[in-house]
């Protein structure tokens, strides 16, 4: 069993966000409000490398900019 | 010789008594003024510590409520490696830290107890990688684990903690391709409101669940597993936030209701000193008045 979001270079949790997006936008009105509110979401990230810390890059797949 | 006998009682009594600092504090006027603008600082700090102490109190119920479900999320998740078997043997592999921590001091020593479980964990295990969730942690172990650091997260848990951010969490230390045998969540785990305790909750790699020995019984295909890792990781730190968010927002609350204790300590101290030497003053006038008519 292969699976063809994985062969299209996704991982598993990729793969589960973008359904659950999905998911959340097909939401009747009121449930989709507090559905939406969940979404909105940011990390800040370092990478380091022989003990120095990279550049600060955000995350925000929702695109709201918030944490810009 | 009663005299001399009784002359350094006097002076040791007069060192050790506040008494006599109280007498030197109100031959000016300054010192009255000082104690006052102490007493106004205090009482705004106590005010403060307050209102912290109430934002703690509401925050911890909402927290303990997202950690009862993602308790039950956790506790499945790791029920599988009970069911199967699952061990890694410690040499083969270096082992991945993830630290759980935050952004936000001022809640008793939960950081520092995190530090301290993953600093002797690094000292058992020094091949070990580090990732580290939150500014707390992460300051408190680039002192002196900073070669062994391979990502970090800042503003981690800004509200209730939620899948979706622990997933992107989890899938960004994924990304950094670090080639792990099993990863070690350090978290705090929330036992009550007023006790947590640091726990290191291991996810095995699905290669280490490919080799367990009752696996058969579940009938499953390598690629599930894989996708199994990455879900019990994002899950597990999921987990591990909620858990900490709680214990968090509980040691908070036990810190600045200390605090709170404390100003209100200082306050009743300070108005103490701060009445007597004022009477001090009024009584030291009165005395010169009364002299100077005397003179008179």
């Amino acid at each position: 069993m292969t699976f063809y979001w994985r062969e299209a270079g996704l991982t598993y949790l990729q793969y589960a966000n973008i359904t659950a997006k999905a998911l959340r936008n097909v939401l009747k009105e009121q449930a989709k409000v507090v559905a939406l509110r969940r979404e909105e979401q940011y990390v800040k990230v370092q990478l380091w490398s022989q003990g120095k810390q990279g550049d600060t890059r955000v995350i925000d797949p929702s695109g709201n900019k918030l944490g810009h | 010789m009663l005299a001399v006998r009784s002359l350094p009682r006097v002076a040791s009594a007069a060192t050790g008594q506040p008494a006599i600092s109280f007498g030197v504090q109100t031959r000016n006027m300054a010192t009255l003024k000082e104690i006052s603008v102490r007493l106004k600082s205090v009482s705004n700090i106590a005010k403060i510590t307050k209102s912290m102490k109430m934002i703690a109190s509401t925050k911890v119920t909402k927290a303990q409520r997202v950690m009862e479900t993602a308790r039950v999320y956790g506790n499945s998740a790791t029920a599988l490696y009970q069911h199967t078997g699952t061990s890694t043997n410690e040499e083969s592999g270096k082992p991945l830290v993830v630290v759980v921590s935050s952004d936000r001091g001022l809640c008793g020593g939960i950081h520092s107890s995190l530090s301290k479980t993953t600093r002797k964990y690094l000292s058992a295990h020094p091949e070990a990688a580090l990732a580290i969730l939150g500014q707390k942690a992460k300051a408190q172990l680039q002192r002196d684990s900073r070669q062994q650091i391979v990502v970090t997260f800042d503003s981690v848990a800004k509200n209730l903690p939620t899948w979706t951010e622990a997933a992107l969490i989890a899938d960004e230390i994924l990304k950094t391709g670090i080639e792990f045998e099993t990863a070690n969540i350090i978290y705090n785990k929330f036992k009550s409101v007023i006790a947590f305790d640091t726990v290191i909750v291991p996810v095995h790699s699905y290669k280490a669940l490919l080799e367990s020995p009752k696996l058969s019984a579940y009938e499953v295909e390598d690629p599930v597993l894989k996708n199994y890792e990455e879900f019990t990781l994002a899950n597990t730190v999921f987990w591990g936030i909620a858990e900490g968010n709680a214990s968090e927002m509980a040691a908070k609350r036990t810190a600045m209701e200390n605090a709170t204790k404390n100003a209100g300590e200082m306050i009743q101290k300070l108005t103490l000193t701060y009445n007597r030497s004022r009477q001090a003053t009024i009584t030291n006038e009165l005395i010169d008045i009364i002299t100077g008519a005397m003179a008179v």
